[in-house]
């Protein structure tokens, strides 16, 4: 059995508020990922989705409980792991080459070689002819494929994703889907994503993983037998993926109608 | 209601039908007496000044000396301004302890300050320089105050997990979403750095525009008022064009509105 390379403890995270109370986000979070596997987390909105993967880049730092990544506790910014943002994370003074890049530069990559290495990503990405635009000439669709890019250009182990294509119209978000699924069957990385889509999570993943409403637990985790590789532009029509949906909202379901019923 | 937006051709037309009707009437009043030439002047004679002015070479003397000044408490201005915005948007320590002292400074009308200037830093050029970048510094403090407060959180986020050190986000983060409100801020603080500078001249000077302008007026000649005006409007004109030109090189990751 190979080590978790991303591991939960017992977490919990609590936000002070305004009014000087509390807000609990996690509650006694405790979630180990093997290397190379596809895992989802699917869970109302508001249910510490976001705040999970927050505190495994080390952006924010457990109230209780720990974190750790490749066996070492996370203490400090994670730069070993790749990071998607559900909103645009682009620099919007620099181009689509100086975006892909500046993580390469930032990791002391001598220039001409980051060049070399984002031209290539730029192009794997299907961006090759715009090199020199700047993100506001993009489509939304696009300017993901950069984050991509930029992202997958240094090579990290695990990639945490959060809710990268929320934004996306349909179509466009299929297609980033497939993309995706089909670099992570070629490179295999760890992959932790977020999503508020159980669909997207089933298509996707190894492992779907059920997160109560606020404060967030997790409720359940079901491995998803689906054979790879996928096709998920034709996957979400099979008998089999109908019926792990159906038994997986069943549990999904209450939680959003609780956090539903708090939030009105 | 009519919708159609008017030809480009047509405002043009009426502007220069409005420039030429003003003019006219102006130099028409002053010929038939309507106009005393002793407090209103007239076109020509402003004109037949400039001439005179750029004939005996004095009036780019005057230039070349209000720009000196301007461009000295432009650039110590905007330089200390983005040095002090960025170290009090920095440590929360200085920030806590200095942004409102800079409001308050900001609150106060540097120009009434303009006499002890030259009390203090005498009738040279310094005391302008001083006025021009007293103006300057709080325009340029603020915006990178400001740009680099506000700075969108996720980027900075991003930048850290791609491998930025300090240095790294300084500049490549902080420094860019700065300098795009500095530039947002640019022709506001150039035109208070000419501001400043004729101030100052205007006050207390043996050279430059302002000058130019309170010595016409000390001898009541309302001809040498005008055309020193003129040559302010012109030089001020020239300024925001380069501006416009600098804005374009500089912000091209910008959409064009």
């Amino acid at each position: 059995m190979s080590q978790p390379v991303i591991s939960l403890r017992h977490v919990s995270m609590a936000f002070p508020q305004h009014n000087g109370d509390a807000f609990l986000a996690l509650q006694d979070v405790s979630l180990d990922v093997d290397p190379g596997r596809f895992v989802s987390i699917v869970g109302p909105s508001g249910c510490g989705k976001s705040t999970t993967l927050s505190l495994i880049a080390g952006l924010l730092f457990p109230t209780d409980g720990e974190v750790w990544l490749e066996g070492r506790r996370v203490e400090d910014v994670q730069t070993s792991v790749g990071f998607m943002f559900q909103q645009d994370a682009l620099f919007p003074w620099k181009t689509v080459l100086g975006n892909v890049m500046a993580g390469l530069l930032f990791r002391q990559v001598p220039r001409k070689e980051a060049q070399e290495r984002a031209l290539s990503w730029i192009r794997r990405v299907g961006l090759a002819g715009f090199e020199h635009h700047y993100p506001y000439q993009l489509s939304g669709g696009m300017r993901k494929r950069v984050s991509l890019a930029q992202t997958l250009v240094y090579d990290p182990d695990i990639l945490l994703m959060d809710e990268p294509f929320s934004a996306l119209d349909v179509q466009t978000r299929d297609l980033m889907e497939n993309e995706l699924l089909a670099l992570w069957q070629e490179l295999r990385k760890t992959v932790l994503f977020i999503t508020h889509d159980l669909q997207e999570a089933i298509a996707l993943s190894d492992e779907v993983v059920v997160m109560t409403a606020a404060p967030g637990r997790i409720k359940a985790r079901y491995p998803i037998q689906l054979a790879r590789p996928r096709n998920l532009l034709d996957i979400r029509t099979s008998p089999e993926f109908e019926a792990i949906y159906s038994h997986i909202w069943g549990d999904l379901r209450e939680e959003v109608m609780a956090s539903y019923a708090r939030s009105q | 209601m009519e919708t159609r937006q008017p030809s480009h051709r047509l405002i043009w037309f009426l502007r220069g039908v409005l420039l030429v009707a003003f003019l006219g009437g102006w130099e028409m009043g002053a010929r038939a007496g309507f106009l005393d030439p002793f407090f209103y002047s007239s076109p020509g004679a402003i004109l037949a000044r400039l001439f005179q002015w750029a004939a005996d070479g004095s009036i780019f003397r005057h230039i070349g000396i209000t720009l000196w000044e301007m461009m000295l408490g432009f650039a110590i201005g905007t330089v200390s301004g983005m040095l002090l915005g960025y170290l009090f948007a920095r440590s929360e320590l200085l920030g806590g302890v200095f942004e409102p002292l800079m409001a308050l400074l900001n609150a106060i009308p540097r120009l009434v300050l303009a006499p002890l200037f030259i009390l203090w830093f005498g009738l040279g050029i310094t005391s302008k320089v001083v006025m021009s970048l007293a103006l300057v510094v709080f325009v340029v403090f603020f915006a990178t105050y400001t740009a680099i407060k506000e700075v969108d959180p996720i980027l900075i986020a991003n930048a850290r997990i791609l491998g930025a050190r300090p240095r790294d986000l300084t500049w490549h983060v902080l420094v860019p979403s700065a300098l795009t409100w500095i530039f947002t801020s640019l022709r506001t603080s150039v035109g208070f750095a000419l501001i400043g500078a004729v101030v100052g001249e205007y006050l207390g000077a043996t050279k430059g525009l302002g000058y130019l302008v309170s010595f016409a007026e000390s001898m009541f000649d309302a001809t040498g008022v005008f055309a020193g005006l003129v040559v302010m409007v012109i030089v001020a004109g020239g300024l925001d064009y380069v501006i416009g030109r600098i804005e374009t090189r500089f912000s091209v990751w910008k959409p064009s509105r």
